[in-house]
């Protein structure tokens, strides 16, 4: 009871408006990101497949390349992005240049905080050269249980003489929809023209009272699912949507809930879906654009 | 599903024992103001009950909050039915819910939402009794637009 009532006590509050866009490798010190050389050149494609996956940690290496690579629709994916992915230095390197090198990719590690002795973030693995690496710290919310820093990552996609932007990003977990635009904003609004965007939103169905509390009853009755209100937040910047709100990204037994997604602005969406891949507490997103 | 959760709620009214007493009907309120933490107003609810017959009342619960900048308004009109017992007494409740929730952009790059739905409930309680005082606390399955979920409240009320 006393450990309820310090949580409504709490607070939930923006305490930090987050960064601005730095390149990758002017930051230094525990969060020092990681980039791969360029990959073998290949053939210019008339479409590009993109995935995005929260590996949920990541600890597996080896079992999530086996999974991908399973995978008819990801073996074949040209970009993956990837969220909740770690690095401890007690390991053979970070996860992501792992999981990359066993997928014959390039990558480029952003981390959005120190976890244990190691860091936790998100990556972005490619069969296509990467430039212009640039890593954002997001708008942190204070919450009575487990506040995380949280990050987007930018890059320049070399596809011939195309360049290609993609950011990928991780939301907060359990924070109402105007928190969760307040967080996406800042990675939204500087990026102009053509671009992929993509990540794990965490787009849950709910109203959060004091970031403890799902006020699922009110969910029920009026359906104001936040997956809704983010693809009505991307559409007003002229961005189109992978999969609707009924295809659901998560392993849960009775929640179907789509918190995961891609978009795309200035790019023909040609094929989507969701694949319901093994190794993780999420399936992956995917989508063809056309170039 | 939500029928066959409606069908057995009904059942379960038509078929409950009038297990009221007689002394417990002559004394029961014919008017009940409460406060409730969740339940069917969402996020809290002030209710106001009005005595109909021996063993039912009708209801209503409203409230307005403002959650994290999301606006929401709900408000549950609603049936009280006594089943078992008196000062510890088991009830049921069925009634609508209706939510209008509005979202205000917090960015200048976006306009911001609304929304409205209206959906139901069954819920199953227990409730204990003083003189003007009652409390309460209730399991329910609310449906609507969202589909269907478990949901708890809790209530402090007076009586009159």
């Amino acid at each position: 009871m006393k450990a309820l009532l310090l949580v409504l006590a709490a607070c939930t509050s923006v305490v930090d408006q987050g960064g601005p866009w730095e390149p990758a490798d002017q930051i230094t010190g525990e969060l020092l990101a990681d980039l791969g050389p360029a990959p073998p050149a290949l053939a210019v494609p008339s479409t590009l497949r993109v995935a995005t996956w929260n590996v949920h940690f990541g600890d597996d290496v080896a079992d999530l390349a086996a999974n991908l690579q399973a995978s008819p629709i990801l073996a074949t994916a040209d970009v993956i992005l990837v969220q909740e992915i770690e690095a401890y230095p007690e390991e053979d390197g970070p996860r992501a240049r792992r999981l990359a090198e066993a997928l014959g990719m390039t990558w480029f590690y952003a981390p959005a905080r120190v976890e244990h002795d190691g860091t936790h973030g998100i990556a972005v693995l490619s069969r296509w050269p990467l430039e212009s690496p640039m890593i954002r710290r997001l708008p942190y919310i204070e919450q009575p249980l487990r506040a995380r820093e949280r990050n987007a990552q930018s890059v320049e996609l070399v596809v011939g003489d195309a360049r290609i932007q993609i950011i990928n990003i991780h939301l907060d977990l359990r924070i109402g929809v105007v928190d969760r635009i307040r967080q996406l904003s800042p990675a939204v609004v500087n990026v102009d023209g053509p671009a992929l965007f993509g990540g794990d939103f965490n787009s849950n169905p709910y109203v959060w009272v004091e970031a403890a509390i799902p006020l699922a009853g009110t969910e029920a009755v009026v359906g104001a699912d936040q997956a809704t209100i983010l693809d009505d937040y991307f559409a007003q910047q002229d961005f189109t949507g992978a999969v609707p709100t009924s295809m659901a990204t998560m392993r849960l037994p009775v929640l179907d809930i789509r918190i995961d997604n891609l978009y795309a602005r200035d790019y023909e969406i040609t094929a989507s879906g969701v694949d319901r891949i093994d190794g993780s507490d999420h399936w992956a997103v995917w989508f063809d654009v056309a170039l | 599903m939500r029928l066959g959760i409606l069908a057995v709620f009904a059942t379960t009214i038509a078929h409950a024992e009038p297990a009221v007493t007689k002394r417990a009907l002559v004394e029961a309120p014919s008017n009940t103001v409460y406060v409730e933490l969740l339940g069917k107003a969402g996020p809290y609810g002030l209710g106001y009950e009005r005595r109909i017959t021996e063993r039912l009342w009708l209801g209503v619960a409203a409230s307005y909050a403002n959650v994290r900048g999301q606006q929401i308004a709900t408000a549950a009109p609603y049936v009280h039915v006594r089943l078992l017992g008196d000062r510890n007494s088991l009830f049921t409740e069925l009634g609508a819910g209706f939510v209008q929730t509005r979202i205000p952009s917090p960015v200048p790059e976006w306009d911001g939402m609304s929304d409205s739905g209206g959906g139901g409930f069954a819920s199953l309680g227990w409730q204990r009794s003083w003189t003007h005082l009652i409390v309460r606390a209730h399991g329910s399955v609310m449906v609507g637009e969202g589909g269907a979920t478990p949901w708890l409240g809790a209530a402090i009320g007076y009586t009159r």
